[in-house]
């Protein structure tokens, strides 16, 4: 329902509204004006229809006149099914011995002789007549008058109906076209916005796939994908790089930690080989951060296979704990870790990597309490570990961050700005974030590292 | 412990040091110096283990590996790389090998990988036993009890895991990668010496029950579970 409800949200919002807006009016004033031409047609044949109506009636009446005289006349002036049927049509007969009226309160002044012409009737004002008469000279004294009143007000009525039956129309077509056309356009922005969503987090196979119209939205996707295209072949030249690089340095530091193995072997003297072990863990360090920095590039530009599962968190952090509670008691740090059960979609060996790596560090930094919690609200998986150490500014804290991804710290502590960053390396492969804090208002403060990833909701409704 | 084993490995330095060791060891080797000439080798039978580089001139390791394992090679394969990275060990081992080993690399866990898979594919034709004893040790994996001298000794789950393992590799070498990996279930290396801490907890509680030592500290390289 929800989802629903969102998605109709999305098709009326802002440009949609405008869009239907646009239509609606559009589509009435085209309507509209089409209505309007066709009533002026329309009073244009009406009017010739009552003046050939009228001109008929005088023809029929004159005919009656001539054959009958006036007696015949008045008779079929006042027969109903006569030339009058019509209740549209009046007449009136003026005689010496005075005016005989048909349907007409009064005979109209100025009547038109030869062709039917417009006269005032019935009172009305004389500079907009809306009666159509011709009179005919009978005799010397007698003058006959015949005319038709408009009939208006149905076709007024009609076309007030027409009107808003058309704006009803126009506002129903215009919203179904504007759905429409919002459904397809956000279709086509939503295939481009997943497309350069997917390429943002380091998928980038993924291309925009909509059969071409040769239009504008066919312009941004083939921009996007050649786009994709190329920061596609830098990723996979780069993957090649690193894995060569990888192979290249990695095998020499091979040789050398055999070659240390030999000596330590094969020597019987203490100080030799208590020199030959501190090269050997040298090499082994330089060995792991080779392997950091390199498993480090491959999770930023998210070259690592989707292996995202998912993971009780409280779990996973718990048996870290639980790992790391006889090391941290031997150096007289307690851990006390506060675990809500809460899911998240996660690939568990990162993320256990990452939440060591933190656990490791807070170990090295704190003083003698380490907070391990677990927590889960507003869709959010909390994962904070706090220690009671220096802590870290404020105002340092991005800078930190930014610069731990340079290694920078990594140069002068080994192991430690790499943890931090592979951390938030981790955190932001999976959808999230890290957060640093203030441990506590104390002095000193103490850090508080935080990952923070999307909860997983279970059920059809949750998207991979 | 003793076998045949073939090494296919492209760096002649590096594969100098790992046949000079697993001679050391007590161990026959045959050595190939790439993909093709390893893949010959192999279908020949016979080797115990294959030690295979994945990156080698010719044809690459991983074609090699599923190559064999399609030709019903049984011997067992331990990866070799310098890709050490999680895609390329699941890759390497649903291709069909039996443990991956990152370059670079201590011998000694080259050897104890070696030891582990070798036994692994005697002890699957013998079936596992359920109870397992070293010395005057006595481990119940059904009623999941340690007894030392008939004393019972408590440990915690973990412990009794870590224990297991152990005695599984008894006389063996075992790093501390390997328990971490099959005790815990995680595949990094932690720079501290988390793993240390736990082996001396429990060697102090199989200690506390009296009796000599039977966890062996192997100085640069894991530990020993021995008899005492």
């Amino acid at each position: 329902m929800k989802r629903i409800a969102r998605r109709l949200q999305g098709l009326l919002s802002g440009t949609i509204v405008r869009l239907v807006l646009g239509f609606f009016v559009l589509q009435f004033v085209i309507a509209t004006g089409s209505l309007m031409l066709v009533r002026a047609r329309m009073d244009t044949i009406l009017t010739a229809d009552r003046i050939e109506q009228v001109d008929d009636a005088r023809n029929a009446l004159l005919g009656t006149w001539r054959s009958g005289g006036v007696s015949a006349l008045r008779q079929a002036l006042d027969d109903p099914d006569g030339p009058l049927g019509d209740p549209a049509l009046f007449a009136a007969l003026r005689e010496a011995d005075g005016d005989q009226l048909y349907g007409v309160d009064s005979i109209p002044a100025a009547v038109p002789s030869a062709r039917p012409g417009r006269v005032a009737i019935d009172g009305e004002d004389p500079s907009n007549p809306s009666g159509l008469a011709v009179m005919a000279q009978l005799n010397r004294d007698t003058t006959l008058v015949v005319g038709a009143r408009k009939v208006g007000s149905g076709v007024a009525i009609a076309f007030a109906e027409a009107a808003a039956l058309t704006l009803v129309i126009t506002a129903l077509v215009a919203m179904a076209a504007a759905l429409a056309l919002g459904f397809v356009l956000n279709r086509r922005t939503a295939a481009i916005a997943r497309t350069a969503r997917a390429l943002a987090s380091g998928n980038f196979a993924a291309r925009v796939d909509h059969p071409g119209y040769r239009d504008g939205f066919d312009e941004v996707r083939d921009q996007i994908n050649a786009m994709a295209e190329r920061i596609d072949r830098l990723v996979t030249e780069l993957q090649t790089i690193s894995a060569s690089l990888a192979h290249d340095l990695r095998s020499p530091v091979a040789r050398v930690r055999a070659a240390l193995d030999n000596a330590w072997k094969l020597t019987s003297d203490p100080a030799a080989a208590a020199a030959i072990e501190l090269a050997s863990a040298d090499a082994e360090g330089l060995d792991r951060m080779l392997v950091g920095a390199l498993d480090l590039s491959r999770m930023e530009t998210g070259m690592i296979a989707d292996r995202r599962i998912p993971v009780d968190v409280a779990e996973l952090v718990g048996d870290l704990v639980e790992l790391y509670e006889p090391l941290a008691e031997s150096r007289g740090v307690t851990i006390a870790s506060e675990l809500e059960t809460a899911t998240a979609l996660a690939d568990p060996e990162l993320l256990a990597r990452a939440v060591s790596n933190l656990i490791e560090n807070a170990l090295k930094y704190g003083a003698g309490q380490l907070h391990c919690n677990c927590s889960c609200s507003d869709g959010l998986v909390r994962i904070a570990i706090c220690d009671d150490g220096v802590g870290i500014a404020a105002e340092d804290r991005d800078t930190a961050l930014a610069r731990f991804s340079r290694l920078d710290h990594a140069r002068t502590t080994p192991g430690v700005g790499l943890g931090l960053t592979m951390a938030a390396a981790v955190a932001s492969l999976h959808g999230g974030t890290i957060e640093l804090s203030d441990a506590s208002a104390a002095d000193p403060p103490g850090l508080c590292v935080t990952i923070v990833l999307p909860v997983y909701e279970a059920g059809p409704a949750a998207d991979r | 412990m003793s076998g045949k084993v073939l090494l296919v490995e492209d760096d002649d330095r590096l594969a100098d040091h790992i046949i000079a060791g697993l001679a050391e060891a007590g161990y026959t080797v045959d050595r190939a110096g790439d993909g093709r000439d390893g893949l010959f080798l192999a279908s020949d039978n016979g080797y115990t283990a294959i030690i295979l580089d994945r990156m080698l001139p010719g044809m690459d390791g991983l074609s090699v590996l599923k190559a064999l394992r399609a030709a019903q090679v049984s011997a067992a394969i331990i990866l070799l790389s310098a890709l050490g990275s999680t895609d390329e060990r699941v890759e390497g081992l649903s291709a069909g090998a039996d443990d991956y080993v990152a370059k670079p690399f201590a011998f000694s866990e080259l050897l104890a990988r070696l030891q582990a898979v070798c036994r692994r594919s005697g002890v699957q034709q013998a079936g596992a036993p359920t109870r397992l004893v070293c010395g005057d040790l006595v481990l119940d994996r059904m009623k999941r009890t340690v007894q030392r001298a008939s004393r019972s000794v408590a440990v915690q789950a973990r412990e009794f895991k870590l224990l297991e393992y152990l005695m599984l590799h008894s006389d063996e070498l075992v790093t501390r990668t390997m328990l971490l990996e099959h005790v815990w279930g995680y595949h990094f290396d932690p720079s501290t010496n988390v793993i240390d801490v736990h082996v001396s907890r429990l060697r102090r509680k199989l200690e506390d029950a009296g009796g000599p030592p039977l966890i062996q500290t192997v100085r640069g390289a894991g530990y020993r579970m021995v008899a005492g």
